[in-house]
């Protein structure tokens, strides 16, 4: 019961971020998108080289690490 | 009002996009810092980066993974070596001191100064369909490695390395102009996506610590890790899996790129 309770706890982000996903789509005045937010983020070089070291070092943990 | 923005005080006219903006992005000669000027990182939008990879680099340390704690230690030492030596430089110098520099110079008066406004693009020296071409020739080879090399080669950690190095050297250099202060849809967005961030972040530590501290004989509380790893482990998902991390990290790349 545990186990499905943290399962379902994870399944949660990425339909969070989905639906963020199609907001952003269906009313793009109230909610900007991934990209254009991600855009901005981005201009700030601390904030980009943190976000790719993220996402490269998922990529290290599940296949090297 | 006119008025206003000709008066020579920073971040007093609302109609400047970078008027009160830790990024500036104004005019020279107004009183709003220059591209120059602006390449100079604030300390408010650059510590709180640092300071995730260190917190980052401790817990790994903390859960017994060095190599994985001197990784995101090096980044936090370098952003913040970066960081401190940018901030200290004075505004007139010659661009960021460190990692190599787009800046085009000091905008002038008048001229357009948003990165979309198209009146700065750089020409274009590698045709598009040769950068496509490239990046998939490159997926296609670290994905053959990443599946047929040996799970204990030292092929694999090498070719995740490489990837690590590109996207590295592709997204270091600082945009040529930043941008102005976030439209509240743009803010709006930013919240919600930090929501969720941290909704993973909160859960994931929580199953880690509760399931570290719980008896032995107690209810299992599995890591995202124990979830994932069998799809990266098994012959039949691992290429699909190695391919959607090599999306993800194409597709970040362009986002910095395009600016």
């Amino acid at each position: 019961m545990i186990y499905v309770l943290v399962v379902v706890g994870y399944v949660l982000v990425p339909v969070a971020g989905l639906a963020l996903v199609v907001v952003s789509r269906v009313k793009p005045a109230a909610l900007a998108g991934l990209g254009e937010l991600l855009g901005h983020v981005f201009a700030v070089r601390a904030a980009r080289v943190t976000l790719l070291l993220f996402v490269w070092w998922l990529g290290w943990h599940f296949l090297v690490g | 009002m006119a008025s206003s923005t000709r008066s020579g005080k920073p971040g007093e006219s609302a109609q400047d996009p970078g008027a009160g903006h830790p990024h500036g992005g104004g005019l020279p000669g107004h009183g709003v810092p220059s591209a120059k000027a602006a390449s100079r990182p604030s300390l408010w939008l650059s510590t709180p980066w640092v300071a995730i990879l260190f917190i980052t680099a401790t817990f790994h340390f903390y859960r017994g993974v060095p190599v994985d704690g001197f990784i995101f230690l090096a980044g936090a030492l370098a952003l913040a070596a970066d960081t401190a030596v940018r901030h200290r430089s004075p505004a007139d110098n010659t661009g960021p001191s460190t990692g190599p520099s787009t800046d085009p110079g000091p905008t002038p008066p008048g001229a357009p100064h948003h990165r979309h406004s198209g009146g700065t693009r750089s020409v274009r020296l590698v045709p598009r369909w040769a950068w496509l071409a490239a990046a998939a020739a490159a997926a296609v080879l670290v994905t053959a490695v990443v599946v047929v090399a040996p799970q204990d080669s030292v092929g694999i950690p090498a070719v995740v390395g490489l990837v690590g190095s590109a996207m590295l050297l592709l997204t270091w250099p600082q945009p040529p102009h930043p941008l102005g202060r976030a439209a509240p849809r743009v803010r709006r967005a930013a919240w919600w996506w930090a929501g969720v961030v941290l909704l993973l972040c909160v859960w994931e530590l929580g199953t880690y610590f509760i399931d570290r501290f719980a008896p032995a004989d107690a209810a299992v509380f599995p890591p995202l890790t124990d979830l994932l790893q069998p799809l990266f482990n098994d012959d039949s998902s691992r290429w699909a899996m190695t391919g959607m991390w090599l999306v993800a990290c194409g597709a970040l790349v362009r986002v910095v790129r395009r600016a």
